[in-house]
C-alpha cells in the first residue's frame, strides 16, 4: 500500500510541475504574442482564487454550511500581510522569503479571526449562519474602513509587488495539497459526518462544535493565505474589495464547480476568474452573462458540475493503461489521488 | 444632546426605519413561505426607483397627478416579482435551499447587471412627487414629507397584517409554510399563493422606492444591495417570517443607525451588524420569532 | 452518593426520577431504572408514551428538569451528547440517521474517535502515525461490519443500502464508540420476520462478545418477550410496570394501556 501511496504523490507531482513547466515556458518563451503578460496576469489571478475558492469549500462543500463572509477573512489575510511585508521590506529577507513570512502572517490572522467568528457564529445553522458570517465580513470591512494603518477607508497603496505566477502557482500547489491532506483525514471524515447528520454525529461521540470551528479556522486560514497572495499581486487595495459581491462571487464559484470537490473548485475557479477578463471586450454584458450561468447550473446541475467528484492522475493513468489490477490494490479512501494537476484545462 | 437634536434624530431615525420596514416585510413574506432568502428583493427597490424617474416626468407632462407613477411602479415591481419568481425560483425549489440561495444571489447580480446596461451606471436624481411644506413642532423643523412617509409605512403595514390575519388569501398565505402537502389537499393551489405572495412583497419594494426617493432622491443601479442587506439584517433581527417582526426591526434599524451616526459617524454599519449577531445569538430565531428545534 | 453504589454491584446505568417537561406537559415523569452488565432491558409502552424522550434524556439530546442519572456510577447529567456517548452510551435512532453520502465503512470510522489520537500536522505530514492508525481503525471497522453481517459492503454509499441493513449499519456505529450501554430505538421497525431474526442474533452476538447492557425500545412485543431479561412499561410518561416479560404481560395496568390498539393488545401471547 505505502509503495502504491509514494508512487501517486511522486506522479501528483509530476503531473503538477508539467503543467507549471508548460505554462512558465509559454509566458517566458511570448506564447501568447502580445498578450502574454495579459495571460500570465489572468493566471496568476486564477491561481490565488483558487486558494480562496477551495477554502470555502471547506465548509460549504464538506462542512454544508453557507459562509456569506468569506471576503472578510480574505481581507484580513490581505491586510495583515500587506502591513507585515512593508514593515519588514528592507530587513535582509529575499523578496520570496518576505512573502512567505507576509503571506503567512496573512493566513495566521485570518486564521484567529475565523476562531474568535467561529465560536460565536457557529452555535447558529442554515440562513442564521450565513447571515452571521455576512454580517461578521461587513463589521470586519467597517472595522478596516477605520483605522489609519489600513488607509483609512481610502486606497491603501504600495504594497511590494511580491507575488508573480511562479510564486503563486506554488503556494497555490501548496495551500491545495494541504487542504486535499485534511480532507482526507479523520478530520475531513469528521466534517462530512456532521454535514450528513449533525444529531448522528453528536451521538457518535463527536464534539460537533469543536470540530466545526476547526473547520471554519482553516477555511479562514487559507483564505487569508489567498487575501495575502492577492495583496502582494494587486499593490493596492480598499476595504469595499472586499464587500458582499466578493464573498457572493466566491460562493457561486465554490458551487458551480461543485460542492464538496476541490477539484470543482479548481477549475470551477479558474475559469469564472478567467471568464470575466477574458470577456472584456463585453464588460458590459459579462456580469449579466455570468448571472445566467449561475441560474442555468442551478436548474441542470443543482450539485455543480463536478458535484463531489475529485480527479486522480493516478486513476486516469491506470485507466488509460488498463491496469485494474493495480488500481484495485491501492485504496481509494487512502490514496492521495491527485486533486492538484488539473490546471492543464 | 440638546432636545431639539435629539426629536429631530428621532422623526429622521423613525423615517428610515419605516423604508427598512417595508423593504423588510418583503423579505420576511418570502422567507416566511418558502424559506428562502430573496436576494433580489433590494433590486426591486432599484426597479421600482427607475419606474419612478422615468414615468413621473410622463406623468407630469401628461398633465396627470404625480402620484399615478407610484401605481405604476407598483405594476412594474409586481410583475418583475412574478417573472423571477415564475422563471428563475420556481423550477430550483425542489433542488434544496442551496441552490435556492444561490440562484436569488445570481437574479440580484442579473437585474443590477441588467439595469447597468439599460440605464447606464451614473446616479439619476427622482424629481419628487410630494412637495409638502416643513412645520415647526416645539422648536424642531420637521418635514411634512417625512412624517407622510411614516404614515404610509404605518398604514400598509397593518393592511397587510389584517390582510394575512383575516383574509382567506392570507390565511392560505400562513398554511402553505405549515404543511405544503396538507395545504394542497385542502385545496390550495401552492404554486399561485407563492407568486401572490411574491407580487406583494415585490409591489411593497415599489412603495419603499416612493419613500426613499422623497429623503433620499438618487437612483443607481446598485442602490438595492445595500438597502436590501440592511433591510434583510432587520428583517432577521425581529424574527424573519413574522410580519410585526420586520416591523420591529426595521424601525430598530433605522433608529440605531441614525443615532450611532451622530457619536460615531464611521462605524454605524458595525453597530448594525453587531445587533444582529448578538441578537441572534441570544435568541435564534430573532426578536419575536419562534424557534424550530430539530426533533430527535 | 456515587460512593455507596460502588460498595454494592455497580449497575451500568441507573436513572433516579428522571423527568422533563415540555411547557406545562411531563414528557417524562420520574423515570428510575437501574441496567447491570450485559443486561438486555426492554422499555415498552403505547405510541407517545415517552420511550424516545428518556433515550433523549440519557443521551444529553435533552436536559432532565428533575432527577439524575449515572454510567458506572459516574453522575452524567448536564453533560454533552458528545461527552456522554465517550463516557459510554451509544444510540441507535428510531428513524435511521446515518451518514447518508458516506461509505458504510466511513460511517463506522466515523465514530472511532477513541483510537485516533494524530493531529493536524500528523495528518498533513502523513506522518507513519497516521497510517498505522489509519490501518488500525480501518480493519477494526471492517470486525465491525462483519459483527452486523455488512462485510463485502464497505464501499458501497450508505444510502444505497436496504433499509434493514442501514439499521444494521446504524448498530455497528454506536458499537465504533466502544460503548457500555447500547440503547435501540426500535431496531427491528420495518423489518421482515428473516430480518428480524438476523437482527435478534446479532444483539445475542454482541452482548456475548462485548458484554454490554442493551436498554431496548420495541413495538414488536414477539421480540421484547423472547429476548427482555426485565421490561418497563411506560405510559403518559410514567412507568406503570415493570418485571420480567410474563409479569409485564399479565399485568392488569399494562393491558389496559394497550386497549384501544387491538392490534398490540395480542401482542405478548404473538
Amino acid at each position: 500500500m505505502t509503495k502504491a501511496i509514494k508512487w501517486s504523490y511522486l506522479l501528483n507531482l509530476v503531473g503538477v510541475a508539467a503543467v507549471f513547466a508548460i505554462l512558465s515556458a509559454l509566458f517566458a518563451f511570448n506564447g501568447f504574442g502580445d498578450s502574454t503578460t495579459y495571460v500570465e496576469g489572468v493566471c496568476t489571478t486564477a491561481c490565488y482564487t483558487i486558494i480562496m475558492v477551495a477554502s470555502l469549500n471547506l465548509v460549504v462543500g464538506f462542512m454544508g454550511e453557507f459562509s456569506l463572509g468569506h471576503a472578510g477573512f480574505v481581507s484580513v489575510g490581505a491586510y495583515v500581510s500587506a502591513i507585515t511585508s512593508s514593515a519588514l521590506a528592507g530587513k535582509g529577507l529575499s523578496d520570496l522569503a518576505l512573502l512567505l513570512v507576509a503571506v503567512l502572517a496573512g493566513g495566521i490572522a485570518a486564521g484567529i479571526a475565523g476562531v474568535l467568528v467561529g465560536i460565536p457564529a457557529l452555535r447558529l445553522r442554515g440562513d442564521y449562519l450565513a447571515i452571521v458570517t455576512m454580517a461578521f465580513a461587513e463589521i470586519i470591512r467597517v472595522v478596516f474602513c477605520n483605522l489609519e494603518i489600513t488607509g483609512g477607508g481610502r486606497t491603501m497603496s504600495g504594497i511590494l509587488r511580491l507575488s508573480s505566477f511562479g510564486r503563486t502557482f506554488w503556494i497555490m500547489v501548496v495551500c491545495v495539497t494541504v487542504m486535499f491532506l485534511f480532507v482526507r483525514s479523520r478530520f475531513g471524515r469528521t466534517v462530512q459526518a456532521i454535514r450528513e447528520d449533525y444529531i448522528a454525529a453528536e451521538a457518535a461521540g463527536i464534539n460537533v462544535t469543536f470540530y466545526k470551528v476547526l473547520t471554519f479556522a482553516v477555511s479562514s486560514f487559507f483564505a487569508g493565505i489567498g487575501g495575502g497572495v492577492y495583496a502582494h499581486y494587486m499593490t493596492a487595495m480598499i476595504p469595499t474589495n472586499f464587500d458582499f459581491n466578493y464573498s457572493a462571487e466566491l460562493l457561486s464559484e465554490v458551487i458551480i464547480g461543485g460542492t464538496g470537490s476541490l477539484t470543482g473548485s479548481i477549475i470551477g475557479a479558474a475559469f469564472l476568474s478567467a471568464l470575466p477578463e477574458l470577456m472584456r471586450q463585453f464588460s458590459k454584458y459579462r456580469m449579466l452573462a455570468y448571472s445566467v450561468v449561475l441560474v442555468l447550473v442551478m436548474l441542470f446541475r443543482p450539485g455543480g458540475i463536478f458535484g463531489r467528484w475529485e480527479f486522480s492522475l493516478t486513476r486516469l493513468l491506470h485507466k488509460l493503461t488498463r491496469r485494474k489490477e493495480n488500481a484495485a490494490t491501492a485504496d481509494p479512501t487512502d490514496g492521495p489521488a491527485a486533486p492538484l494537476a488539473q490546471k492543464g484545462e | 444632546m440638546t432636545f431639539s437634536l435629539f426629536f429631530q434624530s428621532l422623526i429622521n431615525g423613525l423615517n428610515l426605519g419605516a423604508i427598512y420596514a417595508l423593504i423588510a416585510l418583503g423579505y420576511t413574506m418570502v422567507y416566511g413561505i418558502i424559506r428562502m432568502i430573496n436576494f433580489a428583493h433590494g433590486d426591486f427597490i432599484m426597479i421600482g426607483a427607475y419606474t419612478l424617474f422615468y414615468t413621473i416626468p410622463m406623468m407630469v407632462s401628461a398633465g396627470m397627478p404625480a402620484w399615478l407613477a407610484v401605481v405604476v411602479a407598483v405594476v412594474v415591481c409586481g410583475m418583475v416579482g412574478i417573472l423571477v419568481e415564475t422563471f428563475a425560483y420556481r423550477p430550483v425549489r425542489k433542488a434544496g435551499p442551496m441552490s435556492a440561495l444561490i440562484t436569488a444571489l445570481a437574479m440580484s447580480i442579473f437585474l443590477q447587471n441588467l439595469a447597468m446596461v439599460l440605464f447606464g451606471s451614473r446616479p439619476h436624481n427622482v424629481s419628487t412627487i410630494f412637495s409638502l411644506p416643513s412645520v415647526s413642532v416645539a422648536g424642531v423643523t420637521v418635514s411634512l414629507n417625512v412624517v407622510l412617509t411614516i404614515a404610509i409605512g404605518l398604514v400598509i403595514m397593518l393592511g397587510l397584517q389584517l390582510f394575512v390575519k383575516k383574509t382567506p388569501l392570507g390565511k392560505a398565505m400562513r398554511a402553505v409554510p405549515q404543511d405544503r402537502d396538507a395545504s394542497t389537499l385542502m385545496g390550495i393551489n401552492v404554486n399561485r399563493i407563492i407568486t401572490v405572495t411574491f407580487a406583494i412583497g415585490s409591489a411593497l419594494a415599489a412603495v419603499a422606492a416612493l419613500m426613499y426617493c422623497t429623503t433620499y432622491p438618487r437612483v443607481t443601479n446598485d442602490m438595492g444591495t445595500t438597502m436590501g442587506m440592511k433591510a434583510f439584517i432587520a428583517a432577521v433581527l425581529g424574527g424573519i417570517g413574522v410580519i410585526p417582526g420586520a416591523m420591529l426591526g426595521g424601525v430598530l434599524i433605522g433608529l440605531i443607525e441614525v443615532f450611532v451616526r451622530l457619536f460615531a459617524p464611521g462605524w454605524y454599519e458595525a453597530v448594525t451588524y453587531g445587533t444582529l449577531i448578538v441578537i441572534l445569538l441570544v435568541k435564534p430565531s430573532g426578536i419575536l420569532g419562534r424557534s424550530t428545534g430539530e426533533k430527535v | 452518593m456515587a460512593e455507596k453504589t460502588i460498595q454494592t454491584k455497580t449497575p451500568i446505568l441507573r436513572a433516579q426520577n428522571l423527568g422533563i417537561q415540555f411547557g406545562g406537559l411531563k414528557a417524562v415523569d420520574s423515570f428510575s431504572i437501574e441496567i447491570g452488565e450485559s443486561e438486555l432491558v426492554g422499555l415498552i409502552g403505547p405510541n407517545g408514551a415517552g420511550k424516545t424522550t428518556v433515550f433523549n434524556l440519557i443521551t444529553g439530546v435533552y436536559k432532565p428538569t428533575e432527577g439524575s442519572f449515572y454510567l458506572c456510577g459516574q453522575r452524567m447529567n448536564g453533560k454533552k451528547t458528545h461527552q456522554i456517548v465517550r463516557a459510554g452510551i451509544a444510540r441507535t435512532f428510531q428513524n435511521i440517521r446515518l451518514f447518508k453520502k458516506m461509505t458504510v465503512i466511513d460511517n463506522v470510522k466515523a465514530a472511532m474517535l477513541e483510537h485516533l489520537t494524530y493531529g493536524l500536522p500528523q495528518a498533513i505530514f502523513r506522518t507513519p502515525r497516521f497510517w498505522s492508525e489509519e490501518a488500525e481503525i480501518t480493519r477494526r471497522a471492517k470486525e465491525l461490519l462483519a459483527v452486523v453481517h455488512l462485510s463485502g459492503k464497505e464501499n458501497l454509499e450508505a444510502d444505497n443500502l436496504p433499509y434493514g441493513q442501514q439499521r444494521r449499519l446504524e448498530i455497528a456505529r454506536a458499537l465504533a464508540t466502544d460503548m457500555k450501554l447500547l440503547l435501540l430505538d426500535e431496531p427491528a421497525a420495518g423489518m421482515n420476520p428473516t430480518e428480524t431474526e438476523e437482527l435478534l442474533e446479532i444483539i445475542d452476538y454482541i452482548r456475548d462478545t462485548f458484554k454490554v447492557s442493551v436498554l431496548l425500545i420495541e413495538h414488536d412485543m414477539s421480540l421484547v418477550m423472547k429476548i427482555c431479561e426485565r421490561i418497563q412499561v411506560l405510559d403518559f410518561g410514567s412507568t406503570i410496570a415493570s418485571g420480567t416479560p410474563a409479569e409485564v404481560a399479565n399485568n392488569p395496568k399494562v393491558i389496559e394501556a394497550y386497549l384501544g390498539k387491538p392490534r398490540k393488545e395480542r401482542g405478548p401471547d404473538a
